[in-house]
């Protein structure tokens, strides 16, 4: 009986995790050219960055035909918007930071320009963007040179936590490729985050406590956190609030649902800022739970037969970045050409 | 070259346009037709109460969002009144048109008709070129006049940026602050309305054909279907599921597998076609 336990509280194997993956990726390759922008005005939203990263952590080559294709969408795109242009950061420093260093950059300023006074992130407006032009590496090493940016202006007053999360992914993809982000960008960041807290010690997406805590958005101050006292160069683990935001998700935890919402809209959503949120502070265990062995064991249940998790590309997405535990730990890195770190 | 430079210097040197009495001058009584068909004059009866007064020389889209957006700024100024004329030479098919605007932008001030036709009131002065000409009113004297030829986004905020100058009010952040978020939430809405669209489980596909149970013949299964695959390289995980696949078992796996993948058209292009010649062969 113990052992049957201890069976069923394991990870699934890796080949099952493996096979997971590539039928996931295979489904979503084969909607790689049929993705269309949707959302109105200023909402609109398209999935190419997200599935360009997804495909890239599934280690589906750059070089393949539909990822080539993606690539020059994405990178001759305007960058215009928070969301696309965090996923868009991570995605090429994935493939080859060295090569898309510029590009990188690139995103890093309409980042660091569009930050809201208050330290959030919104949605992104069009900023003019500068060429940058390549650096000289250290002489004598393989490290990518150093591309500083500065902030020329800032972003409205108030912004979203949501996006705010993923502008800090978009910014940690561009510190890791050799692109120096002022402090100050982590810093208001930080205010934020810790001045967003609620009195149960979990955050929601706006801030203030008329709204009630939420797991994705409470994952989202965790490693939100741990990136800016990282780059703070203060000890991410110890900090008080980020372990205040673990014990709330520990003590909501569920894989089934984005803990403090209903409509289940947010679950995969939510499942991906977890693995962000545990990579990232560096943990195996949220409170009692194994969340990784808990939430691949949920998502190779409900993978369909077609690979996809519901027919869905943003499901699909979340679900295969999760099971691929997409997010790399916050450890000293060195922006190296063709290496990761 | 020259002539670039003429062409942007003559644009440039373009003069302003005007449309209605200016700031400082008069804003003269005149009748509209409401929504019931009375003849009104707001103006008299409002008796010089602060207001705002917008003729509709064209309507738009993207007038009709400036107009909603002055709506609302409206609706959160006590005391402010507000007058949107139609302009029309066909005062009648204005006047039918008029309760159906009204459904639709539910205007929180009067929505009248010209009864003066496209020229709208004469002692105006309205140009007709212009989309909307805006005026904002105290003590019956002009505060402020916009004639707008291409509304867009940003003409709303200076309006009701001047019309809050013209009430003797303060700027209010946090006002600004709680129009941005109500901003932000009709567009949400629309946002997640799509995303439940998209994300509103779809029944499960009926499909041909299975995933190989057998853990290596699995794996190399997916090793055929990789994007990244040469011809050559399908080639050699053929073989090796031939040469793997030795009982009848294994055999009806691999033919299942391969009945899937013809269906999902996984793979490269000279994948899928192997695939399908194996299914054939097969008499599948």
């Amino acid at each position: 009986m113990i052992l049957l336990l201890t069976v069923l509280l394991q990870a699934p194997p890796q080949e099952d995790v493996d096979a997971a993956v590539d039928w996931g990726a295979a489904w979503l390759y084969t909607q790689a050219d049929k993705l269309a922008p949707f959302g109105a005005g200023d909402r609109q939203w398209r999935y190419d960055e997200l599935v360009l990263l997804t495909l890239a952590h599934a280690r589906i080559g750059a070089e393949t035909p539909k990822m080539k294709a993606l690539i020059k969408a994405v990178t001759e795109s305007p960058i215009e918007r928070t969301y696309l242009a965090s996923l868009q950061a991570a995605a090429l420093a994935k493939i080859d930071r060295a090569k898309w260093q510029l590009r990188l950059a690139q995103c890093a300023q309409f980042l660091v320009d569009n930050q809201c006074r208050n330290g959030q992130w919104s949605y992104g407006l069009e900023v003019r963007l500068p060429v940058f032009t390549p650096g000289r590496p250290k002489p004598g090493t393989t490290e990518l040179p150093r591309l500083p940016i500065r902030r020329r202006e800032w972003g409205p007053e108030a912004g979203d936590n949501s996006n705010a999360q993923y502008a800090l992914l978009g910014l940690r993809a561009a510190v890791e490729s050799a692109v120096e982000i002022p402090d100050e960008v982590f810093r208001k960041s930080r205010e934020w985050w810790e001045g967003a807290m609620h009195s149960d010690g979990g955050w929601a997406y706006l801030g203030a406590d008329i709204a009630p805590s939420r797991g994705s958005m409470t994952a989202a101050a965790v490693s939100s956190l741990s990136i800016c006292n990282h780059y703070l160069k203060a000890d991410h683990k110890a900090d008080l609030k980020t372990k205040r935001g673990l014990k709330w998700i520990g003590e909501h935890f569920s894989v089934d649902t984005n803990p403090g919402t209903r409509d289940g809209n947010t679950d995969y959503y939510w499942l991906y800022g977890l693995e962000r949120a545990a990579m990232l502070y560096g943990t195996d265990r949220v409170g009692s739970h194994d969340w990784y062995a808990e939430g691949a064991r949920m998502l190779l249940q409900r993978q369909q037969r077609d690979g996809s998790w519901s027919g869905n590309v943003q499901n699909t997405c979340f679900a295969i970045l999760f099971l691929r535990r997409a997010t790399e730990p916050l450890e000293k890195m060195t922006a190296t050409e063709g290496g990761k770190k | 070259m020259t002539t670039i430079a003429l062409a942007l210097l003559l644009s440039q040197m373009q003069d302003p346009v005007f449309s209605g009495p200016q700031k400082g001058e008069k804003t003269p009584a005149f009748k509209v037709l409401d929504l019931q068909g009375r003849e009104v004059d707001c103006l008299t009866e409002w008796k010089g109460a602060p207001a705002l007064i917008v003729f509709i020389h064209e309507l738009t889209r993207p007038s009709a969002q400036v107009l909603r957006k002055l709506d609302e700024h409206v609706g959160r100024r006590e005391g402010l009144k507000a007058l949107i004329v139609l302009l029309g030479d066909d005062i009648n098919k204005n006047e039918r048109y008029a309760p159906l605007f009204q459904s639709i932008m539910k205007f929180r001030g009067v929505l009248g008709t010209s009864v003066d036709g496209k020229e709208g009131p004469g002692a105006y002065g309205l140009n007709r070129a212009v989309q909307l000409t805006i005026l904002i009113a105290k003590d019956n004297v002009v505060a402020g006049n916009w004639a707008i030829t291409s509304p867009s986004d940003t003409d709303a905020p200076a309006i009701t940026k001047a019309i809050d100058e013209m009430l003797g009010m303060k700027p209010n952040p946090l006002e600004d602050r709680v129009a941005a978020l109500e901003k932000e939430v009709r567009e949400l809405r629309v946002l997640v309305e799509e995303l439940r669209r998209g994300q509103a489980p779809k029944p499960e596909r009926k499909l041909p054909g299975a995933a190989p149970t057998d853990a290596t013949l699995n794996g190399l299964m997916r090793r055929l279907i990789r994007p990244e695959r040469t011809d050559a390289e399908v080639d050699g995980v053929l073989k090796e599921m031939d040469d793997y696949a030795k009982t009848d078992e294994l055999k009806k796996q691999v033919i299942d597998g391969f009945v899937l993948l013809r269906e999902l058209k996984y793979g490269t292009e000279y994948a899928q076609k192997k695939i399908k010649e194996r299914c054939e062969a097969a008499g599948k």
